[in-house]
């Protein structure tokens, strides 16, 4: 009984060394886990840092009853997340339903119209992940035109008038 | 009453009879030490040295970054604690990958157009246990390697898509 358990231990032993002689060169050992990732992201349009909040419409010196002027046209560009999709809508102070607004300065009646395009070249590009860089926001155009129309006029002077443009995304 | 001869010869056999007993019996006596025989056993046994997610640890890690307006600051998830535990003694230091995301492991991803780093790092690892064998079933316990993983995302990005809430899973794979 010793002698056949005896036997039985060591070919248990030379199994065991054999199968340690083929895995010597064992394996790095590795784990997995899963990392759910999340954000609550709110898209968003803002005036483009190169742009200033502030566009100024000159119609220049004018004398009454002198033709209509046009003033050069103004743009001021505001950036979104890329893709937004819809169109941006126009809103002026003292017309809230339009891309249009009208006001007098000394006397005289002018009118602002704005339109927007996306940007020449206004598509942004998605994060690369290699160069490590953000991404960059689609651009728009806000394009100002303003008209002053002729007239008699209050007493001769400079005068300037103010309108805000609310650009809806 | 006097005994025949042949009775007085027996008692005298019986008696170198019973000399010779008493003489193997002290024979017996000093060749009757315990005996012992010894053999030395080879033991060998091949381990394949194995890492796991710890059972406390099970699932999948969540990392949620604070709400995020596009062109806003930068935000960062609150780091997430995870144990490994592995056979006792691999000694080497941990090292990370992450699955290929953009084209590089580093961690890197997007998110709602939102690029945004994963970071995975070394806690301070408890050494394992081995087995006591007074104690009847112990088998000892692993070393325990504690990895935090947290996530960043940059200041001033635009994004991408509508306003929602976004979701990815990434898969950290942990080398020792």
């Amino acid at each position: 009984m010793k002698t056949s358990q005896l036997a039985a231990a060591a070919a248990a032993a030379l199994a065991l060394a054999l199968a340690g002689f083929s895995g010597a060169a064992s394996a790095q050992a590795t784990a997995s886990v899963s990392a759910d990732v999340s954000v609550t992201f709110t898209a968003k349009c803002q005036i483009a840092s190169g742009s200033s909040a502030t566009v100024a419409i000159d119609f220049g010196t004018y004398t009454a009853f002198g033709a209509n002027v046009t003033a050069p046209t103004k743009t001021a560009t505001y950036e979104c997340s890329r893709g937004m999709g819809a169109a941006p809508t126009f809103t002026w102070d003292a017309n809230p339903d339009g891309a249009t607004v009208q006001g007098t300065v000394k006397g005289l009646r002018y009118q602002l119209t704005a339109s927007t395009a996306l940007a020449t070249g206004g598509a942004g590009a998605a994060p690369d992940l290699v160069a490590k860089t953000n991404g960059t926001p689609d651009t728009y155009d806000i394009k100002i035109d303003g008209t002053l129309y002729g007239g008699a006029g209050d007493p001769t002077g400079s005068a300037t008038a103010s309108n805000t443009l609310v650009v809806t995304y | 009453m006097s005994q025949p001869d042949n009775y007085r010869l027996n008692r005298s056999g019986a008696s170198r009879v019973g000399l010779s007993v008493a003489l193997a019996l002290l024979s017996l006596g000093a060749s009757g030490q315990v005996i012992t025989a010894s053999k030395n056993l080879t033991l060998s046994a091949m381990l394949s040295a194995q890492c796991r997610v710890a059972s406390a640890s099970s699932g999948a890690i969540t990392l949620t970054f604070p709400a995020y307006t596009a062109f806003g600051g930068a935000v960062t998830a609150p780091s997430q604690s995870i144990n490994f535990e592995c056979t006792r003694g691999l000694g080497s230091t941990p090292t990370f990958t992450w699955d290929a995301g953009g084209g590089t492991t580093a961690g890197e991803g997007i998110l709602a157009g939102l690029r945004y780093s994963l970071t995975a790092t070394n806690g301070t690892r408890t050494s394992g246990v081995a087995p006591v064998l007074g104690t009847p079933g112990d088998v000892g316990t692993p070393d325990t390697y504690p990895v935090n993983v947290g996530g960043s995302m940059p200041a001033g990005q635009a994004g991408e898509g509508a306003s929602g809430t976004y979701t990815a899973t990434r898969t950290l794979t942990v080398s020792f």
